[in-house]
């Protein structure tokens, strides 16, 4: 079962053409937190960092490793954030967003 | 083989759990509280092919953990009560958190189907869910359906009867965490399942998960054998030391990673995505309604369109319960002597209560609104906005709801507002939303500004209104901002909340919530008022007048009488005493016909030989000035008959005004004046503002007896308006500070009731002093900031 697990997990991991584990960046990745990421942006979350209650409600809406996210917008004073994941839209404050940790693509003139 | 069998849906937020509910029971259900928390308890029961259903609906929530009063709630409900079967109401079209709870109910061991609803939703957005597959996959039965078109509602009571007819065993659900948690849970099962806490109600391998996700009531429960806690606690601390060491994770997170790697292992098979959209019709409608600046334009705009179709629309029905009150005073008067008797049961009762009850359209009409604003999705999106600009005082971006309920945007209660506090979940930020919600613009406070605004501002009434309802938010917030700063200081909760799909509401589910809230102000009103307006009227009527006042008041009556009957103008008409009283009984027909148009009325009362005299009489009252073919001896005589009628009303008016001033509430009043002498008030202010406390729109019925200008309508309450601003006591800065005192004073006798209701005593109590005293330095600051600035020196 754990290993089936596992299996399961590389390969949406893999179907994500990401291999999980890798830091800060990664040839055209890295990962900042939700907070720093851009209107429209997608990505991946890596880590959830933030404890206690935050953390355990941010996770049971479903923010757990290896889950795509995207930022759909900002609320009129840029916070707090909407976020899409899975199929429903979530929105959070940017401290919040703060404990989330987030792979995303570093545009071509960065890299 | 049952003939009674208990359900209980259990169920997200937003998965359309009240619509099944609604589906199921129809109109059979009750409301009531679970025993000593204010989570509110609906059910309901339906009769399903012999079988009497019970329908227990369980509050919505995500998850199963300690950390909310509504989880703790469902959870308690499903291990003590063992419902036959729970019926967990799935969003198919958002299915892998909604099966996040539904994993938890399999784990806990509760008798389970699933109610894949929202199935149409799912269709639309291009995502085919496979029930068969995935009931065989989570081996759980699922029953389809679309709850708003009650699609799969027969289905699934037929469902309900088969699952809970057979005497099947539910075993809980075993998932593995990994290796290290499975261990450690293998550990704590074994040691539970030996220990004297051991408790067949609880599976032992579903605490021992509870334990290791840090559950702080089942913790505490396993703590009171010592040994048995300590040895948990243990491997508790071992195995997180071990995971933070090697996968840099608490096992609390690695549980919840694991639980959704399960879902996601079976909704891939389960669920096929047809296209993949980018962007839904709800998120298209979200580019718009939450944009940085059309989002808060439109808000602006959405409030005020609620404003005037909540007052437009209940102009008529609060005109008919006007009526209606009227016209039962009349019958009451007519039946019952006049006494004390009477007086208490036409201005105690039926002007308390009636009060009270004639604000029930309007704040249907609000409910109404508010209603389609929650039903829709709309309400999230404004918490969403607003949340930014409520925290930097202390609030929650949902505290926005109760703001508005309670007249944000002028004109609804205070008590609705109140039990809107429900959906904050940080006591803090619930007892302060709570505590700041009657400063705003409530439909009672609006008689008393149009009253006021009418006689000194009614050059610039809108701007007034404008610049009020901008006050009451403003003071709202910033004393949100001191209470949050001093006695409930405290950090800011989290805001983790969902935008729900936008969703076009049912008619039937915007009018059970309409009715539910309107219910309950009217079981408040008939209750609570009752009790209060029969004691206010107490406190204004004894002990009334004295002897000597008394016989003062007779005889001048006498003597105005006496004076009438032998004027030579009247003589003709009327010989003696009673004739006199024939006459008045003529006179006050003819009027009231008029004014009510009934002609047929005036014909019979045109065979009198009083008549010509009657006719005069009203026409030179309404400043009418009569036709040449009357003479000039019948014109002599109505004008002396006018002049005794008026002398008569002013000797009551005063009569009314003495008794007053002699009454408990009068002598109150005219204590006070030592402390609202310094904000320029003296005992007839007092009185009235005593009176508000039952309903802040007694303020002007009281104001007008005090000033003796008898009977004041708050609607129009012209006259009253006139005398104040004929009075030398009386300026624009003191109506000003009035006005201010009356929006801040007190929260209403309802609203207290209410919040120590959702609260205590204390808090009540708080909220009355706190009150007062922010009233009074608001409106003390106000008076002296006016005059030193020159206005309004009386």
């Amino acid at each position: 079962m754990v290993f089936l697990f596992s299996l399961l997990r590389r390969r949406m991991a893999g179907s994500m053409g990401v291999t999980p584990g890798n830091k800060d960046t990664f040839g055209m990745k890295k990962v900042i937190k939700m907070r720093e990421m851009s209107d429209n942006q997608e990505g991946i979350i890596r880590k959830i960092s933030a404890t206690g209650d935050m953390g355990r409600r941010i996770r049971e809406m479903g923010l757990v490793p290896d889950t795509p996210v995207q930022i759909q917008g900002r609320a009129p004073l840029r916070d707090p954030v909407a976020i899409k994941i899975r199929d429903f839209t979530l929105t959070l404050r940017s401290d919040e967003a703060s404990g989330i940790w987030v792979e995303v693509d570093v545009p071509e003139h960065q890299s | 083989m049952k003939e009674k069998i208990t359900i209980a849906l259990a169920g997200n937020p937003n998965s359309g759990k009240s619509t099944v509910f609604n589906a199921i029971t129809g109109a059979r259900q009750h409301i009531a509280n679970y025993p000593g928390v204010t989570v509110e308890k609906k059910y309901g029961t339906v009769t399903h092919k012999g079988y009497e259903i019970e329908v227990v609906d369980l509050p919505g929530t995500y998850s199963l953990t300690a950390y909310s009063l509504e989880e703790i709630v469902a959870r308690d409900f499903l291990v003590n009560e063992k419902p036959d079967l729970v019926v967990d109401i799935v969003d198919a079209s958002n299915l892998d958190r909604n099966l996040y709870l539904t994993v938890q109910l399999k784990e806990l061991g509760s008798p389970l189907i699933i109610a894949l609803n929202m199935m149409d939703a799912a269709e639309s957005r291009g995502i085919v869910v496979d029930d068969q597959l995935l009931s065989t996959l989570f081996q759980v039965p699922v029953v389809p359906m679309v709850a708003r078109s009650k699609q799969g509602i027969q289905e699934c009571l037929d469902k309900v009867i088969a699952v809970a007819g057979r005497d099947q065993e539910w075993p809980p659900a075993v998932i593995s965490y990994g290796n290290d948690i499975d261990q450690g849970l293998d550990q704590i099962e074994t040691i539970i399942k030996r220990s004297k806490a051991f408790n067949a109600r609880y599976p032992s391998r579903w605490r021992a998960l509870k334990c290791l996700e840090g559950d702080r009531q089942i913790l505490d429960f396993l703590k009171e054998d010592p040994d048995l806690g300590r040895s948990i606690e243990d491997i508790c601390q071992a195995t997180s030391k071990h995971m933070v060491d090697t996968l840099d994770e608490e096992p609390e997170s690695v549980i919840a990673g694991h639980r959704y790697g399960y879902i996601v292992g079976i909704t891939r098979k389960a669920v096929k995505r047809k296209v993949e959209l980018r962007l839904n019709l709800s998120d298209k409608i979200d580019k718009v309604l939450t944009n940085r600046i059309i989002g808060p334009l439109l808000m602006i705009a959405i409030l005020y369109v609620i404003y005037v179709f909540t007052f437009s629309a209940s102009e008529v029905p609060i005109r008919v319960f006007e009526v209606f009150f009227e016209f039962l005073k009349e019958i009451v008067s007519s039946i019952i002597p006049v006494g004390n008797l009477q007086s208490l049961i036409v201005s105690g009762i039926i002007d308390g209560v009636g009060g009270v009850l004639g604000f029930v359209p309007l704040i249907m009409f609000m409910f109404f609104a508010i209603a389609i604003m929650e039903d829709s999705g709309y309400m999230a999106r404004m918490a969403y906005m607003l949340d930014r600009v409520l925290r930097w005082f202390g609030l929650h971006g949902n505290s926005v709801i109760a703001l508005i309920v309670s007249g944000g945007i002028s004109g609804g209660c205070a008590v609705p507002g109140v039990m809107a506090t429900r959906t904050l979940k940080d006591p803090k930020e619930r007892i302060t939303t709570l505590l700041v919600v009657p400063f705003m613009n409530c439909g009672a406070k609006l008689p008393v500004y149009a009253m006021l605004i009418g006689a000194f501002f009614s050059k610039d009434k809108a701007r007034m209104m404008f610049i009020l309802t901008l006050f009451s938010w403003g003071f709202a917030l910033l004393a949100a901002k001191i209470i949050r700063s001093t006695v409930l200081k405290g950090p800011e909760t989290p805001f983790v909340m969902e935008l729900p799909p936008y969703r076009m509401p049912t008619l039937k589910g915007l009018l059970i919530h309409t009715w539910e809230r309107t219910w309950y102000y009217i079981k408040k009103a008939g209750t609570v008022i009752l009790g209060l307006s029969i004691i206010l009227w107490a406190m204004m009527t004894f002990p009334g007048l004295s002897e000597e006042q008394e016989r003062f008041f007779e005889n001048e009556r006498i003597r105005a009488t006496k004076s009438l009957l032998t004027s030579p103008e009247i003589k003709e008409w009327i010989p003696d005493g009673k004739s006199l009283m024939e006459l008045n009984g003529l006179y006050e027909s003819y009027a009231r016909a008029n004014s009510e148009e009934e002609a047929h009325m005036i014909t019979g009362l045109e065979d009198s030989p009083l008549f010509p005299l009657i006719k005069t009489t009203f026409l030179l009252n309404k400043g009418e000035v009569p036709e040449r073919q009357i003479e000039r001896h019948d014109l002599q005589a109505a004008a002396r008959y006018l002049r005794f009628r008026d002398e008569m009303t002013g000797l009551g008016d005063r009569e009314r005004q003495a008794a007053l001033k002699g009454s408990i509430a009068g002598w109150l009043g005219q204590g006070l004046e030592v402390v609202t002498r310094p904000l320029g008030f003296d005992y007839r202010i007092n009185i009235a503002l005593l009176g508000g406390f039952a309903a802040k729109e007694v303020v002007v019925s009281t104001l007008g007896t005090a000033y003796s200008i008898g009977e004041v309508d708050p609607e129009g309450s012209n006259s009253l308006s006139e005398r104040l601003r004929k009075d030398p006591g009386w300026n624009p800065l003191k109506a000003f500070t009035l006005i201010i005192f009356t929006m801040l004073y007190v929260p209403c006798f309802v609203t207290v009731i209410s919040i120590r209701r959702e609260t205590s005593w204390v808090w009540a109590g708080f909220s009355i002093g706190f009150n007062l005293v922010a009233a009074f330095l608001v409106a003390f600051i106000i008076r002296y900031a006016g005059m030193a600035l020159g206005l309004g020196v009386s």
